[in-house]
């Protein structure tokens, strides 16, 4: 390969510098222009300083752009933008678009939950107390060691398959502790939880309910005469798309009762 | 000295004049015009005024290989240009005697 003169690198160094002096000109008309400077740089004798004969580059490219009938330089960001050449200006949208529809993406995964939780079934062989004063919440006797089960009900209404990996409380050391998880698709089954097989996690598809049963287990712990403690219903942990989230359970609270004072 | 402002007003008509002439390059036409008197004419507005009559039609170019160089731009006029010249130099006269006449009335001709 033929090494460059010190006047080719003069010329191309002016030529780059005009061409900076035009960025904001259409591409079409700054191509013809610097065309121009490019033939009237060869024709310039060897060893001769651009600059010197030319005069700066900056004074030269207003030249060319008075000659032309051209307005003056402009810096604002539309002037550089019709000054981009069609082909990249086409590029650069291009790749902002896929950009955009990649965060967007992104950002849709990161939200996108489909399923919906309600709570619809209780059961417990500890006494259950009757209060007709209290709605929303199922009240329980306490007792360590009874087995409380909430029946839920779980609907993907979405257009990807959701899988729920557990049932949990927030926190640790809570009043009730998550045994197992069961499943069926079976909208009959009612309140024969003990029918449903034992699950490790459920497979939600797209338009489907799944009526999941988390069987818990009262803890051992100090709950004076007296004394109601409530908790929220277990939490689901889902797994979508490939990104985990929690989703709350809506329905009826639970509330352990104390022994009778 | 014409000032750059007024140069820049008659650079169409100038530039169309030299190349009627007889078919020339850029360097050569920016010559000719500092030659004739516009010392002052950047050589960089006669090439842009030269792009510009080339997309009007009034000029066409071709490269002419050289055996000393580059090859170079010639540009001659067409048939438009050459009607455009002469539309321009008859307002060019009219202009002129209009001018004439207001910054020098009769009497006050140096």
């Amino acid at each position: 390969m033929k090494a460059a003169t010190q006047s080719e690198i003069w010329a191309a160094a002016y030529l780059d510098a005009v061409r900076q002096e035009l960025i904001d000109v259409p591409w079409s008309s700054r191509t013809d222009l610097l065309a121009t400077v490019r033939e009237r740089l060869a024709e310039l004798p060897e060893g001769m300083v651009p600059d010197r004969e030319l005069g700066p580059p900056r004074d030269y490219a207003r030249g060319l752009r008075e000659g032309a009938g051209l307005a003056p330089r402009s810096r604002l960001p539309w002037a550089l933008l019709r000054g981009m050449r069609p082909r990249t200006l086409m590029l650069s949208v291009a790749a902002l678009v896929v950009a955009a529809a990649f965060v967007t993406g992104l950002v849709y995964r990161a939200h996108y939950q489909p399923l919906s939780a309600s709570a619809s079934f209780g059961y417990s062989n500890a006494d259950v107390i009757s209060d007709p004063l209290v709605t929303g919440t199922e009240l329980y006797r306490y007792a360590p060691g009874k087995v409380i089960v909430t029946g839920i009900d779980v609907h993907n209404s979405g257009w990807a398959t959701v899988r729920v990996d557990r049932a949990d409380f927030p926190g640790t050391n809570g009043p009730l502790v998550v045994r197992e998880l069961r499943a069926t698709t079976d909208q009959n089954i009612g309140g024969l939880w003990t029918r449903a097989p034992k699950v490790d996690r459920v497979s939600v598809a797209p338009g489907q309910t799944v009526e999941i049963f988390v069987v818990m287990k009262v803890a051992k712990f100090q709950l004076g005469p007296g004394t109601t403690l409530t908790v929220d219903q277990p939490e689901l942990h889902t797994h979508v798309l490939g990104i985990q989230h929690t989703i709350p359970v809506h329905g009826n609270e639970i509330a352990l009762v104390g022994p009778d004072e | 000295m014409a000032s750059e402002q007024l140069l820049k007003g008659v650079l169409d008509i100038v530039v169309l004049a030299v190349v009627a002439r007889g078919e020339s390059y850029g360097y050569e036409i920016a010559q000719q015009l500092r030659k004739d008197g516009l010392e002052d004419l950047a050589e960089a507005s006669v090439y842009g005024t030269l792009r510009r009559l080339e997309q009007q039609d009034w000029v066409t170019s071709r490269l002419v290989a050289s055996n000393a160089g580059p090859a170079r731009r010639y540009y001659r006029t067409t048939r438009l240009g050459t009607r455009a010249l002469e539309a321009q130099l008859w307002q060019w006269d009219e202009i002129t005697r209009a001018v004439e006449t207001i910054v020098r009335p009769k009497g006050t001709r140096r």
